[in-house]
């Protein structure tokens, strides 16, 4: 049975997400904070568990992904193109891993990590998308130059985004489970406890 | 002029992404065209030309990187287009956000047959000023609980479920308030019931008192002489725990169990009950008694129905053969927008025993005067 909740809830919830990487998000970029985007995408993850736990829709969570792409095209008066990516990436990895888990914990802790992951990629990403497949190696052969110049030996930027990725798949799996546990606590606020 | 900038626009996110050397700075051309059609302010305001600097910069260190690679004629090509590109999107991007409001959405959304993920846009763009305060409120409310000038860090995860617990009821209320205005994109077909009655739906916790406001209200109507049919479903309780339910003729006032709790996994239809289908007959012979004009009574109408099984059928028929003048129904709070949307009643009135001070009395005035007897 499909009612209105499953996209009401996307709706809102997506405004929550948007509301905080336009305020809180613009805030922390123009402080330069390290790593704010993956503090931003925590907050997203939390968002998108919480939604699917309370409506668990199957495309309720990309829906929510939208929202926040199409809010932040509007309140910040432009695109942040770097940003959208990023967005539209973490919502649609979780959207296939909650479908997948038929949104449960497990959908919750790969897709936590999977979106999470994507935040080192995001650049690469980016490239790829507005310059071309060439300009991602051109990034790479500049960046093994730089490693050189240092005297760093190595796959310097692949192993550098290994590690990164590798990093960051952990702390989004615990992550995704913190945020299922948190939106328990949600649900049992909301509909109390059954 | 809009609708040739609307084509405009599409050209030249098209041309953007176009594999032609050429064909960046041709959607650039069009995006301007656009833009000077409809809003030429945009293009002179400070932050788009901040925000085509910070393009151009861009732009210039991708064509550095690709021609310290790849020779300079390629990273020339490949900077322009870069430029072309994000400068495309960011021209629409301003334009569009200063064009677009909820009704132009909804209307845009319509002609695309995305009715609903209009109706989400849509209500994303009203309720994202009401959470933005919602932030605000929840911090200093969070920082005077705890007696302090400012929360701390650990208070981010309670600061966090409040916001997240307030979202999710202002998605209910939005869930409710759009069925209640028959935003049927958002649901499944209604159902077939012909000349739909005044709906009356009452609603509240688990406990919380709606079969006895139910009961309240039958009793009422009784003594304005208006004809009441239907079933109430009296909740069995032992040591404090629900354990079965027992069907109870409005009527004639027999009585028969419906349901019993199942073990772990053994309840049937998606529930923790095992059903006994001599409750369901009764509910049946109750529903079918129901004299024409009557007031009907369904009380626990719960997933099964919304599934189609259970009361559902009994209560459709009893709806198309006795014409009532209102139906009410004892609905959980949850599934409250669901059923507005599957009965699409022509009116609706939800009464809420948890907020009502005289449910009966809000239930009497909505219903009494359709039987004239005020």
């Amino acid at each position: 049975m499909r009612d209105a909740r499953p996209w009401t809830h996307a709706a809102l919830f997506g405004t929550l997400w948007a509301s905080a990487e336009i305020t809180l998000g613009t805030l922390l970029a123009a402080g330069r904070v390290p790593m704010f985007g993956t503090l931003m995408a925590s907050f997203g993850v939390l968002c998108m568990v919480t939604a699917r736990r309370l409506q668990p829709a199957a495309g309720a969570t990309l829906a929510m992904g939208l929202v926040v792409m199409f809010l932040k095209v509007f309140f910040a008066g432009g695109l942040a193109l770097g940003a959208v990516v990023g967005i539209l990436s973490q919502a649609l990895l979780l959207e296939l891993a909650f479908t997948a888990a038929r949104s449960t914990l497990p959908g919750a802790v790969i897709g936590g990590a999977l979106a999470l992951a994507t935040a080192p990629l995001q650049l690469f990403l980016f490239f790829f998308l507005f310059a071309g497949g060439d300009s991602v190696a051109a990034l790479d052969q500049a960046l093994r130059s730089f490693a050189q110049t240092l005297g760093v030996a190595g796959p310097a930027t692949l192993a550098l985004l290994a590690y990164l990725v590798g990093f960051n798949l952990l702390v989004g799996g615990l992550l995704g489970a913190f945020c299922w546990r948190l939106a328990g606590r949600v649900r049992a606020r909301v509909r109390g406890r059954v | 002029m809009r609708a040739l900038a609307t084509v405009l626009a599409v050209g030249a996110v098209v041309l953007a992404f176009a594999p032609f050397v050429a064909a960046p700075l041709v959607a650039l051309a069009a995006a301007v065209a656009a833009a000077l059609l409809v809003e030429p302010a945009l293009l002179r305001s400070a932050r788009t030309l901040r925000l085509l600097l910070l393009a151009l910069l861009f732009s210039v260190l991708t064509g550095a990187l690709i021609a310290y690679t790849g020779g300079a004629a390629r990273g020339l090509t490949k900077g322009i287009g870069v430029f072309g590109r994000t400068a495309v999107l960011l021209i629409l991007a301003g334009l569009a956000s200063r064009n677009v409001n909820a009704e132009r959405l909804l209307a845009l959304s319509a002609r695309l047959r995305l009715r609903r993920l209009g109706l989400v846009l849509s209500l994303a763009l009203n309720a994202f000023p009401h959470l933005v305060e919602a932030w605000r409120e929840a911090w200093i409310a969070l920082a005077v609980r705890r007696f302090r000038s400012r929360p701390r860090l650990a208070d981010l995860p309670r600061l966090a479920e409040t916001l997240l617990a307030h979202a999710a009821r202002v998605a209910d209320e939005a869930a409710e308030a759009a069925a209640l205005r028959g935003h049927s994109a958002f649901s499944a077909p209604p159902l077939k019931v012909p000349a739909a009655p005044q709906l009356v739906v009452i609603t509240g916790r688990a406990g919380g008192g709606k079969t006895t406001a139910l009961r309240a209200t039958a009793a009422a109507l009784r003594d304005r002489r208006i004809d009441v049919a239907g079933f109430l479903q009296l909740p069995i309780v032992e040591s404090g725990v629900r354990v079965g339910f027992i069907v109870h003729d409005l009527q004639s006032g027999a009585e028969c169990r419906l349901a019993s709790r199942a073990a772990p996994g053994a309840g049937q239809h998606g529930t923790g009950f095992l059903f006994d289908p001599r409750g369901f007959a009764l509910a049946r012979r109750a529903l079918e008694r129901a004299p024409i004009g009557s007031v009907v009574v369904a009380d626990e109408i719960g997933p099964v129905e919304l599934r189609g099984g259970g009361h559902l059928p009994a209560l459709q028929r009893a709806m198309v053969r006795a014409r009532p003048v209102a139906v009410l129904l004892g609905v959980r709070p949850q599934l409250v927008p669901a059923f507005l949307a599957r009965l699409a009643p022509a009116t609706a009135l939800v009464v809420n025993v948890d907020e009502t001070a005289d449910a009966t009395a809000a239930v009497l005035a909505a219903v009494a005067p359709l039987s004239g007897q005020l």
